[in-house]
């Protein structure tokens, strides 16, 4: 049995999502290293955004199970901050900017508590690190895209959590946002906070992360990204999938639905 | 010219509670893109009626015992949306059709006992056709007191679970990776819907319930652009809606007032929609964001 | 309670037929569009819509009635998506403002008339199906009821649209877009099938009321998409639907109500055929292939038990290799704890070995003598474990999977694997047989060859 290192902020141990939809995840296996800023790449439809959505119990896992420090995910809730994609909401729902960042500090709330000056303060400290404090009563619906994906990171920042999932955070944001994107990253990892990054573009790659996790539908390489982002993995990540694995998981698939 | 009367008062005082539950109630269903699920509750309600009614006779009552009426209507009406739940999950079908399919059936089904109902001798008086359309005049201090309570229930829940709700209609899966019970949530919103549901049968009936879910929340979003705001400004409408009807109703010989309140509450939207300040007509063609 | 005559009640079930028949065009494109619910707008704006032809014309003359409910089905629908637009607003409550609002509108009018002249809104509401054989009209000689020759003119003319704009239809119901880039106009062909909804919840409210046209739209159509994944099939499927239970609803209504409830009266026929309808779903659900309840819960149980028998024979082959036996109530518990087959599963996957002459001994006399595979047994269990341990090895290699993180995975998929696919496992797992190292699993056990 493969040792997991019990002080790991995301310990995924043999976890496989196979569902009624594509893509599934087989047998993935990983320890992500503390205080490190890590990228997961791969090809569309290589199951990264499932990835994050099975760690965080959105998605139902086949088998397996994922650690969070060493204790089960569910237990551990508080310790972990999440940026979904920004298509996921509806921006033109009725919620101003800080509206959406105070949802971060929801979690430690607790249900029936209210938000005092602590989290107003926590959601405007957030508000101020990405850089959009004077949008802070704008309605969500009147910034731009980058703005928008400021505000999910804020949020998750209000968080304040020991780890941080990402799905895609970098997707079609300008330059400027970028750059707040990865000061933030920074200055969590100066902080010992690890932040699980969904990210598809190469070239960016080894300069934003200390750690990448190649994937497709199965992990093809973890490691430091110098040493994984090598020219045979990259082939092997985007170059063909393993069309007999597919064949069978849809076999699979399909002998479950009848 | 206006008869304020203990009558018109109750009936002004049922309307104004039942607007205010149906604006909180139905700010919850429109954000959470599910308005037209309150149609299809409604509907769903007469089945209910109706064999609460058979039930009541068969067990040695009148049948005209409200209370037993009115929870056969909410037991119909919960059976509609689980029904909906049940059919979406099973058929695999989208939600307008499984809403269609309860509604039709539901509605087709007590409309068949209620026909029933009336030929016998005693149905006749039962009256149970007024909670089809509805009939505020007949509506006694009980009436009050059940629109009072929905109306309490709506504001407590919304009060206490304000952050909740919020959440749960703007970013379902980031309240469930904080692990909050979404179902648990959906559960409550629809109990809440549903206790509107039943306390409008008597005043605005089970087909125009729906406007009173709808108009107001509807009205109050191209009023704000806030959640809070939303509900507070929803509410007011319902219940100015609730008092206006009734004093419109006032105003001729034989006006209705059930329609009259949705009439009310339909033109409080269409001004709204010329001249809300932010996303009123007016406002967006002078903008050039039409 | 009436005996049944066909000359009152045969007509009662054509006229329902007939609806059904004209709704099952416009229905299947409106769930197949996912805007089921409008029907339910448009069928609530014929109340007020009578109301409008009866204050513009000051009769109870039909024709106005028609012309009323007709332009305020087509305000509904054009209405509601105006305004969804306009306002921004989302087109469910879009949908839900404009009628209610028509609705209540159209109460206050009938209230208002009602000295005047009787216009019952629970006969807009319910319809009065029985009561269409007394109202006819002559056509050709023959004395016809009014509400058949009406609907069956619509029927006549959704099934002519239908036929002359089949492919614009299907391929605007599958993908708007690409049926703008046919040049098809979906939005004109869109607008048609929805005036075709508009005029059959018309034509439809006399006979089954306004309400209940909703089921008789929707509920056909959503049945028959259980059973076909065809827009023609759809239709045809619902026609029959609706027939079915325009029989069933007449029926139930006018022979089976009256002997359940004292008093004695035939009960609403167009309630009754649309809660038939409901159940016509419900039973449709349980027997539907592929997605009907029975048949997933039966495919289930077949595929727990095909795999609880191969895991059997698998397991038989593995404690063989190891010179151990077993007798039956043994294997069964390994089965259960082992595999975690489900007891009654694992009985009678037991069951099912020996009866197939798949093992031989074991025989109900002595539950406690040892089990042993007979000869096509052997190669079926060789069969199975040799997908189990090349997957084993297919996975360490090209997943790079630890050895011991195999088994599991290999589990589940050595029974969806045949031969052809254990040869490309062979192939593109790279895996040398004839090098005897490469010969053995993971875990150094034998790999079996393939029998011929």
């Amino acid at each position: 049995m493969r040792e997991h290192s019990k002080s790991s902020p995301l310990g995924i141990h043999a976890l496989t999502v196979a569902y009624h939809r594509k893509p599934v995840l087989w047998d993935i296996d990983l320890d992500i290293p503390a205080g490190s800023i890590v990228g997961i790449i791969g090809p569309n439809g290589a199951g990264k955004s499932t990835l994050l959505k099975a760690c965080l119990g959105l998605v139902p896992a086949a088998s397996g199970r994922v650690t969070v420090f060493g204790k089960p995910y569910e237990t551990q809730r508080a310790l972990v901050g999440y940026v979904p994609q920004r298509e996921s909401v509806d921006w033109d729902f009725p919620v101003s900017v800080f509206d959406v960042v105070m949802m971060g500090t929801y979690g430690r709330l607790g249900w029936l508590r209210r938000a005092g000056s602590a989290e107003r303060e926590r959601a405007h400290a957030a508000l101020e690190s990405v850089g959009i404090s004077e949008y802070a009563h704008r309605q969500i619906g009147q910034l731009s895209g980058g703005q928008q994906q400021r505000v999910f990171l804020a949020r998750a920042l209000a968080q304040e959590a020991r780890l941080y999932l990402m799905d895609e955070p970098f997707a079609s944001v300008d330059a400027a946002t970028e750059q707040a994107i990865v000061g933030v990253l920074r200055k969590m990892r100066g902080e010992g906070r690890t932040a699980l990054v969904v990210h598809h573009d190469l070239e960016s790659a080894s300069a934003y992360f200390d750690w990448v996790v190649l994937l497709n539908t199965r992990v093809i390489a973890a490691g430091p990204t110098h040493e994984v982002m090598t020219h045979a993995h990259l082939r092997e990540t985007y170059g063909g999938r393993l069309t007999l694995l597919d064949e069978a998981g849809e076999r699979l698939q399909g002998a479950q639905r009848g | 010219m206006i008869g304020l009367d203990y009558n018109t008062l109750v009936v002004a005082g049922a309307s104004a509670l039942l607007g205010t539950a149906g604006g909180l109630a139905g700010t919850l269903m429109l954000l959470r893109k599910r308005a037209l699920m309150g149609d299809a509750l409604g509907h769903a309600t007469l089945p209910g009626i109706a064999v609460a009614y058979l039930a009541s006779l068969a067990l040695g009552g009148s049948g005209k015992e409200v209370w037993a009426l009115m929870l056969g209507a909410g037991a119909g009406g919960l059976a509609g949306v689980v029904g909906v739940a049940a059919i979406r999950r099973i058929a695999r079908v989208s939600e307008d059709t499984a809403m269609a399919i309860v509604l039709g059936s539901f509605f087709g089904l007590g409309a068949a006992l209620l026909t029933v109902i009336q030929a016998s001798p005693q149905g006749n008086q039962a009256g149970l056709s007024t909670f089809v359309t509805g009939h505020a005049a007949s509506m006694v201090r009980s009436d009050l007191d059940l629109a009072m309570a929905v109306a309490l229930v709506c504001i407590l829940v919304v009060l206490a679970l304000s952050k909740e709700l919020r959440l749960l209609c703007f970013d379902e899966p980031f309240a469930k990776a904080i692990g909050r019970s979404t179902k648990c949530l959906d559960a409550l919103v629809l109990l809440v819907v549903t206790g509107v549901v039943i306390a409008g049968l008597q005043a605005v009936g089970l087909i125009l319930i729906l406007a009173l879910l709808v108009i107001p929340a509807a009205t109050a979003r191209l009023l704000t652009d806030r959640f809070g705001a939303m509900l507070v400004i929803a509410a007011a409408l319902g219940a100015a809606s609730g008092i206006g009807g009734t004093i419109a109703s006032s105003l001729g010989p034989s006006l209705p007032t059930g329609p009259c309140i949705v009439v009310v509450a339909a033109a409080i939207f269409a001004a709204a929609l010329l001249v809300a300040p932010r996303n009123g007509l007016i406002a967006r063609a002078a903008g050039g964001r039409l | 309670m009436t005996s049944w005559t066909w000359a009152v009640d045969g007509w009662i079930v054509a006229i329902s037929a007939l609806c059904a028949v004209a709704c099952a065009v416009p229905g299947a494109f409106l769930v197949v569009r996912r805007n089921a619910m409008l029907a339910d707008a448009v069928s609530h704006a014929v109340l007020p819509g009578i109301a409008l032809g009866f204050l513009v014309s000051g009769t109870r003359d039909p024709l106005w009635m028609f012309l009323g409910a007709a332009l305020a089905g087509v305000v509904v629908a054009v209405g509601s998506g105006a305004l969804a637009r306009l306002g921004r607003i989302d087109p469910g409550a879009a949908m839900g403002i404009t009628f209610t609002t028509m609705f209540a509108i159209g109460l206050i009018v009938i209230v208002q008339v009602a000295d005047k002249v009787d216009l019952d809104p629970s006969c807009v509401l319910y319809g009065a199906v029985e009561l269409a054989p007394l109202d006819t009209v002559s056509l050709m000689g023959a004395s016809i009821p009014r509400a058949a020759v009406v609907l069956g003119s619509v029927c006549a003319a959704n099934i002519l649209v239908a036929i002359l704009l089949w492919k614009e239809i299907l391929v605007t119901a599958f993908d708007p877009a690409l049926a703008g880039t046919l040049g098809m106009r979906p939005k004109w062909i869109e607008g048609i099938v929805l005036g075709m909804a508009a005029a059959t919840c018309v034509a439809a409210f006399e006979s089954v009321g306004s309400i209940l046209v909703v089921a008789m739209m929707i509920i056909p159509a959503a049945s028959a998409r259980l059973f076909s994944d065809r827009l023609g099939g759809v239709v045809a499927c619902a026609m029959a639907t609706g027939i079915v239970a325009a029989f069933a609803g007449h029926w139930l209504a006018s022979s089976v109500a009256p002997m359940v409830v004292a008093g004695g009266r035939d009960a609403s026929t167009a309630g009754s055929v649309a809660a038939s309808l409901g159940a016509i779903f419900v039973a449709c659900l349980m027997v539907a292939p592929r997605r009907g309840i029975l048949r997933r819960g039966v495919d289930r149980a077949r595929l727990a038990l095909r795999i609880a028998r191969e895991d059997a024979l698998g397991l038989l082959w593995r404690l063989d290799e190891d010179g151990r036996r077993v007798g039956v109530r043994e294997l069964r518990d390994l089965l259960i704890g082992g595999a975690q087959t489900r007891p009654w599963i694992a009985r009678i996957a037991v069951r099912a070995l020996s009866h197939d002459g798949l093992v031989e001994g074991g025989s109900s006399a002595g539950r406690r003598d040892a089990i042993a595979l007979s000869d096509r047994g052997r190669r079926e269990g060789a069969a199975l474990v040799r997908s189990h341990r090349l997957w084993e090895l297919y996975l360490t290699r090209k997943l790079a999977l630890a050895p011991d993180h195999v088994h599991d995975t290999a589990m589940k998929l050595e029974h969806v694997t045949d031969a052809a696919m254990r040869e490309r496992l062979v192939r593109e797992g790279e895996i040398d047989l004839s090098r005897q190292r490469e010969a053995s699993d993971p875990h150094g056990r034998r790999i079996p060859d393939d029998a011929p």
